[in-house]
């Protein structure tokens, strides 16, 4: 864990956030404030670093509420470890993003 | 009030994801731009949508194209497809091919005759290691020779070349190799003539005019002074006369009789014309004299890049191995057909790709021929292996299967799938009795409803 090369506050902003349950793009943006350039790309990043993984969401649910599919993310267990370390780096972090409403999410 | 739609109106917006998409690697690009879609729906029943939003799709759309590897997009946008591949290949053909016609050097070494009937001229020299530049015969060896002129030739025409100080009208002084000879020369290389007066006159290859006189368009009557005496710059001399063996830049045109005042120990070298065009081996002996001819073209180009290609094929085993692998026979004869197309596109890449490049490569030439035949035959073997033979497609999705300690009981190797379902290509680390290099599976329709 000492060798991994240690998250910007950006990255661990959007970890928070999908810890906190923002689990869609958009929503991670709301939630942290960071513009869409930011926030699409940092995940891909993590994604690729294996800290968090998407997901598609079921036709089903999608074709029920007439809306296209969304992309869901979440963390993985070394994306989990990963913010726990970095909130000893960040500690305000954690209170600074409320659990989202259950229209938000 | 105005028909104008808003920055942020929903066509505009999907016009802008559109746009960007084309920066994402194309296998990403559907995936890429459903998730963008199915985000701007939910903005645009929002309020408080902003259009900077589309434009951070640019932005991600950039660090997914950077962040994919050169080959890996290179393989999945052009390679994959088959019809690609060979579109790819045959645009860079066309391209070498047409650079060929266009660049000076290639295009003068395959395409033109730098004499209207080449076949009748001959190079005669000594014993030298290389008569191209090492002038060989003197003047005195010449004259004897023109005296009693051998069987088969109309005549002889003599040229020795050195370094000499062009001083222009502005007092410069330009060192310039320049080749000595007489009015004699242009009349037996058929040469076009010149319509000047008569007296000293010099000729400049279009390289020395571009490299030393900076392409002056009216260089032409301009008066120099060479060795003391002054000349007049007669025009540009015809490409033949700059490939001459010596390679001059230069040729100072005298008249007879300041010709016939060389020294008679000068060295230089002779060109003759044949009556007709007789088919000489190099260095053919000339009667009993001491002299050799040849021809006095040489058509390297197409020789030494066959001679290169015998030998990348030669030393092509110790890179990769030859066989192709197992595969079902009805589906042979697209695949061949394939590995034809490829061959003769890369052939056709290589060899006019390293003429194109020679000028710049100097001596490293047939080196980078032969490091170009050898990949190119490299890749055109590892290509055919990973396609699949029904569809021709790159197969994909490697996993490694089995392990080195389960030798005795199965094979280990890597498993790759055609992602049209057609089949599987088993790839064995190590070839055994009982399993080649690599088999082919196919999978039949009951796997279809997995693709």
């Amino acid at each position: 864990m000492a060798d991994e090369p240690k998250l910007t506050h950006s990255a661990t902003m959007i970890l928070q956030a999908i810890d906190a349950g923002y689990v869609y793009g958009l929503s991670v943006m709301e939630a942290t404030g960071l513009p869409s350039g930011t926030v699409y790309p940092a995940m891909r990043r993590l994604e690729r670093d294996e800290l968090i993984r998407s997901s598609w969401e079921h036709q089903k649910i999608a074709d029920a509420e007439k809306r296209p599919p969304r992309k869901y993310y979440k963390l993985t267990r070394s994306g989990k470890a990963r913010l726990e370390v970095s909130r000893k780096r960040y500690p305000l972090l954690a209170g600074l993003m409320q659990p989202p409403t259950a229209g938000a999410k | 009030m105005s028909s104008r739609p808003s920055p942020d109106s929903p066509p505009l917006r999907r016009l802008l994801l559109r746009l960007a998409s084309l920066l994402v690697p194309h296998p990403d690009r559907q995936e890429w731009l459903r998730e963008w879609e199915g985000e701007i729906w939910h903005l645009s029943h929002a309020n408080n949508v902003q259009v900077r939003f589309c434009l951070g799709a640019f932005k991600d759309a950039a660090w997914l194209r950077r962040n994919t590897p050169v080959r890996e997009r290179l393989r999945s946008q052009w390679l994959s497809s088959p019809v690609r591949c060979i579109a790819l290949l045959s645009s860079l053909a066309a391209l070498s091919l047409s650079l060929s016609f266009r660049l000076p050097g290639p295009h003068d070494a395959l395409w033109r005759e730098p004499f209207r009937d080449e076949g009748c001229l001959v190079l005669l020299s000594g014993h030298v290691p290389d008569s191209r530049t090492e002038p060989s015969v003197s003047f005195e060896q010449y004259l004897q020779i023109e005296r009693r002129l051998p069987s088969g030739f109309t005549e002889l025409a003599f040229y020795h070349s050195a370094l000499q100080a062009v001083i222009t009208e502005h007092r410069e002084r330009i060192p310039i190799r320049i080749a000595f000879a007489s009015e004699k020369i242009i009349n037996l290389l058929h040469v076009p003539p010149l319509s000047v007066p008569a007296g000293s006159k010099l000729l400049l290859s279009a390289a020395a005019w571009h490299k030393y006189f900076h392409s002056d368009p009216h260089i032409v009557g301009r008066p120099v002074q060479i060795g003391g005496r002054p000349v007049m710059v007669a025009g540009l001399a015809a490409v033949g006369l700059s490939c001459m063996p010596g390679e001059p830049e230069a040729w100072l045109l005298q008249d007879e009789s300041q010709f016939a005042a060389i020294e008679p120990g000068s060295k230089g070298f002779v060109i003759g014309r044949l009556k007709s065009p007789a088919p000489l081996h190099r260095n053919a002996p000339l009667g009993r004299s001491a002299f050799h001819c040849e021809p006095l073209v040489e058509r390297r180009p197409m020789l030494g890049q066959l001679f290169i290609l015998g030998v990348a094929l030669f030393i092509l085993p110790t890179f990769t191995r030859l066989a192709f692998g197992d595969y079902p026979a009805k589906t042979c004869s697209r695949r061949w057909i394939f590995l034809v197309l490829k061959v003769a596109l890369v052939l056709l890449v290589v060899f006019f790709g390293t003429i194109d490049l020679a000028p710049g490569m100097g001596s490293i030439q047939p080196l980078a021929a032969l490091i170009g035949y050898t990949l190119g035959f490299r890749w055109i073997l590892t290509d055919q292996r990973q396609r699949c033979p029904v569809c021709l497609r790159l197969l994909s999705n490697p996993a490694k299967i089995g392990q080195p300690s389960s030798t005795l009981l199965e094979w280990y190797g890597t498993e790759l799938i055609c992602a049209r379902g057609h089949g599987l290509l088993h790839v064995s680390e190590a070839s055994t009795i009982s399993f080649g290099s690599q088999q082919w599976m196919d999978l039949d329709q009951t796997w279809q409803h997995l693709f």
